[in-house]
């Protein structure tokens, strides 16, 4: 089960929610910074943020029954500041109190009140009528995409999609999935990117992942799958899966027919993976042996941090490219060859481009938003 | 008939458009969530694991915008990415299997927005609207008169603390208190 905070987080990111939600209409560009920033720190955040959205939107439904034209809200103003009032001990301050024993007739006071107090609440009913309206329009796409069982990110944005028997797929970056559920298999095929399959435990219904080169079949479990365009790379998290190549063609008969060296050693047509291993499946259907995996590295993309551990330069801008708009573009092989090792924060290019601004064999230029590497001359 | 969507794209997006930007949004923005959408919202986050799944996934959205994008309007980014996750989360809890077809797809979109209630939503509103009641005559007497006198008549902030004879920091640290109690008496069940 999901961990829950402790009571005094939950009260700090509580009050700071409705600190932003109640103080946001009077605030300048830096403050809306701040709070895009505080939003962005955590899922926790938005749900607090959502939260205190939702009870003020109740609490002002409840003025419409209460309160249903302008005199009975003004009536309310005024017990609610009398009864707070008479309920203070510190009798220096009695303002309204004043004003009421003091000045004019009970018509006079109320025709003061309403003129303003009611005027903001229509003003309000106006501009949110054209929101919802706005909102309801803006939805549209996202149900199209729904419809259709297939689900797809763009650069820099994952997400996670439930799917109908409760199975739940993380998508990466720039990734593509079309979901196919029948009454004997639940047929998953990623077309592109990578994505980490929280299976849903059913016996009698195989959960099936197909990549161009791979077939990853599971009954419940959790495995990450990440189609690159020279092979697949399955990584298992939890339970076990068979892996096998798409390639009905590699049998080892067909590989006994051809002369082979030690290093092409005959790849078998399937295997079974266990938590912790990970194996490729190349292009040619060929399952290379299983390896241990590092499994932090292997869901690092899941808290957005790119990790690499000598990789080619080459492959690491690919990598940046999934997450950013802004290009790292390598000009000459020395570039490309580069091998690098480092975690990244996966939406930040710059990062990885300090790093190599450090380096002697390489030199960076900045070409608006796009950064061009080449060797140093 | 009912309304076209096509004709709902253009209407409403002229119109979203046509609205000023950065003044006094945040106190509209929170009437996106009415009708339907609002009681939605409310019965998933009332389901912790729900407010979660919602929350995490409204995160992630957010994440693929830019800084600049969101500062411009940052809370109506937030509403309209939250408001497309529940029309999703809706439909993938939906009894039925659903099949693709413009006309549910229209009709869904003008569900959200609709004021008329289900006798069951009626009676769970009702209901609900009971429990926050009761919540808020919990509160004292002066933080309720400030919640309130705020969120319900939309009285600004120094007028409050003049009628009240408090200082503004107050009238803040109670309505932010306020809320919170009200998020903790009615939140995850």
């Amino acid at each position: 089960m999901k961990s829950r905070v402790s009571d005094a987080e939950r009260r700090i990111v509580g009050e700071d929610a409705a600190k932003w939600l109640f103080e946001l209409c009077e605030t300048g560009p830096a403050d809306r910074a701040a709070f895009v920033a505080w939003l962005k720190e955590s899922p926790r955040h938005v749900e607090e943020f959502l939260f205190a959205t939702a009870t003020i939107s109740e609490v002002r439904d409840g003025a419409k029954r209460d309160s249903p034209d302008a005199g009975a809200a003004d009536d309310e103003v005024r017990r609610l500041i009398a009864q707070a009032l008479a309920k203070r001990t510190d009798d220096t301050v009695v303002p309204l109190a004043d004003a009421h024993t003091s000045g004019g007739s009970p018509a006079a006071q109320q025709s003061r009140a309403p003129a303003h107090w009611g005027r903001t609440r229509w003003t309000l009913g106006i501009a949110a009528s054209v929101v919802a309206l706005a909102l309801g329009v803006l939805a549209v796409p996202a149900l199209l995409s729904l419809y259709d069982d297939r689900y797809a990110t763009a650069v820099g944005e994952q997400r996670s999609v439930k799917l109908a028997d409760g199975s739940v797929v993380y998508l990466n970056a720039r990734s593509r999935i079309e979901v196919d559920y029948s009454e004997a298999a639940r047929d998953v095929r990623l077309i592109e990117g990578e994505a980490i399959f929280k299976v849903e435990h059913d016996p009698t219904r195989a959960f099936r992942v197909r990549t161009e080169d791979a077939l990853i079949q599971a009954l419940g479990t959790q495995f990450n799958v990440y189609r690159k365009p020279e092979g697949t790379t399955v990584a298992v998290l939890e339970g076990t899966v068979r892996v096998s190549s798409s390639e009905p063609a590699i049998t080892l008969d067909s590989i006994a027919a051809t002369e082979l060296t030690a290093a092409e050693r005959p790849s078998p047509a399937q295997v079974n993976l266990t938590a912790g291993e990970q194996t490729r499946i190349g292009a040619g259907g060929i399952i290379e042996q299983p390896a241990r995996a590092d499994l932090s590295q292997v869901v690092a993309w899941r808290e957005r941090r790119l990790v690499f551990s000598a990789d080619r330069l080459a492959s690491i801008a690919d990598e940046f490219s999934r997450y950013s708009p802004r290009r790292i573009r390598l000009e000459d092989e020395i570039a490309r060859n580069k091998r690098i090792t480092g975690t990244f924060d996966a939406d930040d290019p710059e990062s990885l481009v300090l790093f190599l601004e450090k380096l002697d064999e390489l030199t960076v230029v900045r070409e608006g938003e796009d950064f061009l590497v080449s060797a140093r001359k | 008939m009912g309304t076209r969507p096509e004709s709902r794209v253009q209407e409403g997006d002229r119109e979203y458009r046509g609205r000023g930007q950065g003044s006094g949004l945040a106190a509209l923005a929170f009437e996106h969530f009415r009708g339907g959408l609002q009681r939605y919202l409310v019965r998933r986050l009332r389901n912790g694991e729900d407010a979660q799944d919602l929350a995490q996934e409204v995160y992630l959205r957010l994440l693929r915008f830019g800084d600049e994008e969101l500062v411009r309007r940052p809370e109506s980014y937030v509403y309209r990415v939250a408001f497309n996750v529940l029309c999703e989360f809706k439909l993938s809890t939906g009894r039925d299997p659903v099949a693709f077809d413009s006309e549910t797809v229209a009709r869904l979109a003008e569900e959200f927005p609709a004021e008329e209630l289900s006798p069951e939503d009626a009676w769970s509103q009702g209901s609900r609207q009971q429990r926050l009641d009761a919540v808020l005559a919990r509160l004292p007497a002066m933080q309720r008169a400030v919640f309130l006198l705020a969120v319900r008549h939309d009285v600004p902030h120094e007028k409050i603390a003049h009628e009240l004879g408090v200082s503004l920091h107050t009238v803040r640290k109670y309505l932010y208190r306020s809320l919170h109690y009200c998020r903790q008496n009615l939140g995850h069940e």
